[in-house]
């Protein structure tokens, strides 16, 4: 899932505050910035956080949570309704988040100690291969129920991966259909979908329990894929496709009692979930309500507030920003309301590999960009960890190296050295806003320091993304990011920097091609071991930065947001959004 | 900030111009003084005129000797001293010295972000803003000028055609427009792999201005010359078989005067306010080029934090508007005697 630039349009107030209070207090003592961690330290990156559960950390129920209580109502604030409802269709974090409460899949994420786990949801444990990663047997939990009392089956969850076979059913992850047929995005080709009538032979439930998977070739990674909501149940009766959209049915502790699209929607409790069965949901809260519309900073306002109702609200992805991030954190009470934690997007600066063809001239824009200047633009440490990685943290098997050891803030010097003399020609594109056109400023000075000539280019906002991904881009260096679907390096690496895969409008933005490194991800994708492959894409991207420097990596990003204080249990998930699965209200 | 052309509220006791050619006696005016040096003297005596001159004279010199300033005072718009000498922000992006980071070195503070000296950023700005509307007024006052006066004077079908292309122009939805084609004439004028100059975007923001800018003066100043045409100094200088050039620059124009200057001087600094709303839309004058807008932008952005940031432009530019207005009221007072309180 790529990742828009953060564009928060302020809202101009009066241009004269003069009736506000007198002049600003200043930011504090100059110890806070001397040392990089201050008030605004970040939650410590862990490493080797992910690790695969087994049948027992699969058994429901979740461990109950000291002080939390059954009932009452939570509510969730966000900037816009839900795109999509359709497990088959939900791609983007936040409607990821919302199907936690409302479908249930064949793995899920648990959060353990600061650790993500992956464990069986509907099945009993994380799946088991016989042939090394080529057939995968889930097998079911009992007492699975939908909202209607009727029981989750395993040809449901056929029905389920055969339906985003479908044309209409657009938008959703690839994964397991790229893997069953082997034919990467022309999947359709070989199967394309349920409603005229054909199923699936790849897909077999030979019995209520028993779900198989019969991939073209070995992937380890196939767990983590049926995490993703492609594997949710949908039976076939109540298949109503294009409108299953808007209202799913659901497997999940909750269903949907009423929704008015854009403005509002209300959850309650699916009586027929079994929290025996489940590992990871609590369902504490009797009701979940979602109210859309407003601008993220009034939402963190209203949270702030904390007016009635909104004493119990939260927000899935409404993060604090820059403008408020420091009164934030440093209000005591306001900070012990917040949710802190890494997310899987990753952000990079990508060179433009076909236009920056020679090495050293790469080498010498990652020696000299700014890193910390220009997160300090975008909110500081808030914003996100320096980076020196292709892979985050939150990745399995993820290895801390620094491919050219300059400090965050960028060393000219030693990218004048690399240079040895030239001074090419760098353009710099971003989005035109005005934190973009100041960042502009910042990499304009730095890079111009370390003897390059920068050519500072605004592209429009709306069609950025558009701009830097064609292949004939006429730009050498843009941001752009990248969140992994599952914390593993196949989720990273062949989707940015995959030569194969460079084409219009795809996410390899660096135009990166090797033919090497292409073979050398074939041959781990294939590795049936996965903790052993994460070493492999660990030392594939100490590689990839080592020889060839194709991006700048930027930061890791955090996620920080608000929630009211009526509300306890309030984390961020693996997702990078506030997870509703353990909240209850206080 | 009202974004509607500036020119299009004329004064409207211009219209009751001392209708008497220079040679007209003025109610009881001492003998040999000219009518301008009576007006200077008027306005001598218009206490608040003059306060408001002297302030608009310190913003000129200000803009006009930012470079000179910035030398003395040792410091740039462009340098991003808080990122480069540490204590000087936060790890938000926010000075740590109170007060938006006001102190000896750096008199009216950080800019937050990239940390910028906040004086030398205001006075450039003042000179960004002041080039551009000195730019817009010359402009539209020269057209508005010569199609109001051409329009007025001839009549007839020239006047009809004149007045709906500037009913056209009064009625176009010019905010809009301006949003929706700069971004246009900056990709038609800047290869993907060039920078735009600022004076090449200054310009454009000057000519679309410009384009809109010109229909309200023209208006006004038709009106105007509809009611100089039949009045009996005109009718004497026809009738004595003057050219029209000579009528419209010997009869009409010393009469026009008035009203000319009186709109000029209270467009600047409704075009000065207008450049500031563009820029802090996004389609006015972009970084690195220090802005009033951008600045007023950033201040609404970060006044949770710093409102000080806000403050300076604002309080700036408020002064620089009302000083400007009041100075405009003064002209006005001066040169129109009849409107004098």
């Amino acid at each position: 899932m790529t990742l828009r630039p953060g564009q928060r349009l302020a809202v101009m107030g009066a241009v004269l505050a003069i009736g506000a209070t007198a002049c600003s207090s200043g930011g504090g003592s100059t110890d806070n910035a001397a040392k990089p961690g201050g008030s605004a330290a970040p939650p410590a990156a862990k490493t080797a956080a992910v690790r695969i559960g087994d049948a027992s950390d699969s058994t429901g129920p979740a461990a109950a949570i000291p002080e939390a209580k059954t009932g009452g109502t939570a509510l969730v604030l966000e900037r816009a309704d839900f795109n999509h409802l359709d497990p088959a269709r939900v791609y983007v974090s936040h409607e990821q988040t919302v199907l936690l409460l409302l479908s249930r899949q064949l793995t899920t994420f648990k959060q353990v100690d600061g650790q993500t786990v992956l464990v069986g949801d509907l099945a009993k444990d994380t799946g088991s291969s016989p042939d090394g990663g080529k057939t995968w047997k889930f097998t079911l939990k009992d007492n699975l129920k939908y909202e209607d009392g009727s029981a989750i089956k395993a040809a449901d969850i056929k029905y389920g991966v055969e339906r985003s076979f479908a044309k209409e059913i657009t938008g959703g992850p690839t994964w397991i259909q790229e893997w069953l047929t082997g034919k990467g995005a022309d999947f359709r080709t070989v199967y394309d979908g349920p409603y005229n009538g054909k199923s699936y032979d790849a897909i077999e439930a030979p019995d209520e329990k028993t779900v198989v998977f019969k991939l073209a070739e070995p992937r380890a990674d196939f767990p983590f894929a049926v995490a993703m909501h492609t594997s949710s149940p949908v039976p076939r009766e109540k298949d109503t496709k294009l409108d299953f959209d808007k209202k799913p049915f659901s497997s999940g502790p909750y269903k949907i009692s009423s929704r008015d699209i854009d403005k509002g929607m209300v959850l309650s409790r699916n009586e027929h979930w079994n929290p025996a069965t489940d590992a990871v949901r609590h369902a504490y809260p009797d009701q979940w309500k979602f109210e859309f519309g407003a601008q993220n900073q009034q939402i963190n306002e209203r949270i702030i507030a904390a007016n009635g109702e909104d004493k119990n609200a939260m927000t899935f992805r409404t993060a604090v920003g820059r403008e408020s991030a420091q009164k934030v954190l440093e209000t005591p009470d306001l900070k012990a309301r917040t949710a802190d934690a890494f997310t899987p997007f990753a952000e990079y600066f990508d060179i433009n590999n076909r236009r920056v063809t020679d090495l050293k001239t790469r080498q010498a824009i990652v020696a000299a960009f700014p890193k910390q200047q220009v997160r300090q633009i975008l909110g500081g440490p808030a914003y996100g960890e320096l980076s020196t990685t292709l892979i985050s943290p939150t990745v399995l098997g993820y290895e801390k190296y620094d491919s050219v050891g300059v400090p965050p803030t960028g060393d000219p010097e030693k990218a004048k050295q690399i240079l040895a003399g030239a001074t090419p020609t760098i353009v710099f594109a971003f989005p035109q806003t005005p934190v973009w056109e100041q960042i502009g400023v910042a990499v304009n000075e730095a890079l111009t320091k370390a003897g390059f000539k920068v050519v500072a280019k605004p592209i429009n906002d709306k069609s950025y993304y558009t701009e830097i991904g064609r292949t004939a881009n006429e730009y050498d260096l843009y941001w752009s990011g990248w969140g992994a679907d599952w914390p593993s390096g196949i989720a990273v690496l062949p989707a940015k920097l995959d030569g194969r895969k460079i084409q219009d409008d795809g996410t390899n933005y660096a135009l990166y091609d090797n033919k090497a490194v292409s073979a050398e991800m074939d041959k781990i994708a294939l590795v049936s071991d996965v903790v052993e492959a994460g070493k492999q894409w660990a030392a594939l991207d100490k590689k990839i930065m080592t020889e060839d420097s194709p991006v700048v990596p930027f930061v890791y990003r955090r996620q920080l947001t608000l929630y009211g204080p009526g509300l306890g249990g309030v984390k961020v998930g693996f997702i990078g959004s506030t997870y509703p699965t353990d909240v209850w209200v206080k | 900030m009202s974004l509607s052309s500036p020119t299009a509220e004329a004064p409207s006791s211009a219209s009751a111009t001392d209708g008497s050619p220079a040679a007209a006696p003025a109610p009881g005016p001492p003998a040999g003084l000219t009518p301008m040096r009576l007006a200077w003297r008027r306005f001598r005596r218009d206490k608040a005129g003059v306060a408001a001159g002297s302030v608009v004279l310190l913003f000129f010199v200000a803009g006009l000797g930012a470079p000179l300033f910035a030398k003395l005072y040792g410091k740039d718009p462009y340098t991003t001293y808080g990122q480069n000498e540490p204590g000087l922000l936060n790890d938000y992006g926010y000075p740590i010295a109170p007060n938006g980071g006001i102190s000896g070195e750096y008199w009216l503070g950080i800019e937050p972000g990239l940390g910028r000296d906040v004086l030398t950023q205001l006075l450039y700005g003042i000179r960004t803003s002041l080039l551009i509307s000195l730019a817009v007024v010359a402009i539209v006052t020269v057209l508005g000028v010569v199609v109001g006066v051409t329009a007025g004077y001839l009549g007839g079908r020239t006047d009809y055609l004149a007045g709906r292309v500037i009913d056209v122009m009064l009625s176009f939805p010019s905010t809009l427009f301006f949003i929706a084609f700069t971004p246009v004439v900056t990709s038609l004028l800047t290869s993907p792999g060039e920078e735009m100059s600022p004076l090449l975007r200054g310009s454009i923001l000057v000519m679309v201005l410009s384009a809109f800018g010109w229909a309200g003066v023209a208006r006004l100043l038709r009106g105007q010359v509809l009611s100089l045409r039949s009045r009996e100094f005109v009718e004497a200088a026809r009738a004595s078989g003057s050219p029209p050039h000579r009528i419209i620059f010997h009869e009409l124009l010393p009469n026009l005067w008035t009203p000319i200057l009186v709109t000029a001087s209270l467009a600047v600094p409704a075009y000065v306010t207008t450049e500031a709303a563009l820029s802090y839309l996004g389609v006015g004058m972009v970084e690195p080029t220090p802005d009033w807008g951008r600045m007023l932008l950033k201040g609404a952005e970060v006044y949770q934090t710093d409102i000080t940031y806000m403050f300076v432009p604002g309080i700036s530019m408020l002064i620089f508007v009302v000083a400007f207005n009041l100075l405009g009221d003064s002209i006005r007072d001066a040169l129109d005697p009849k409107t004098d309180r």
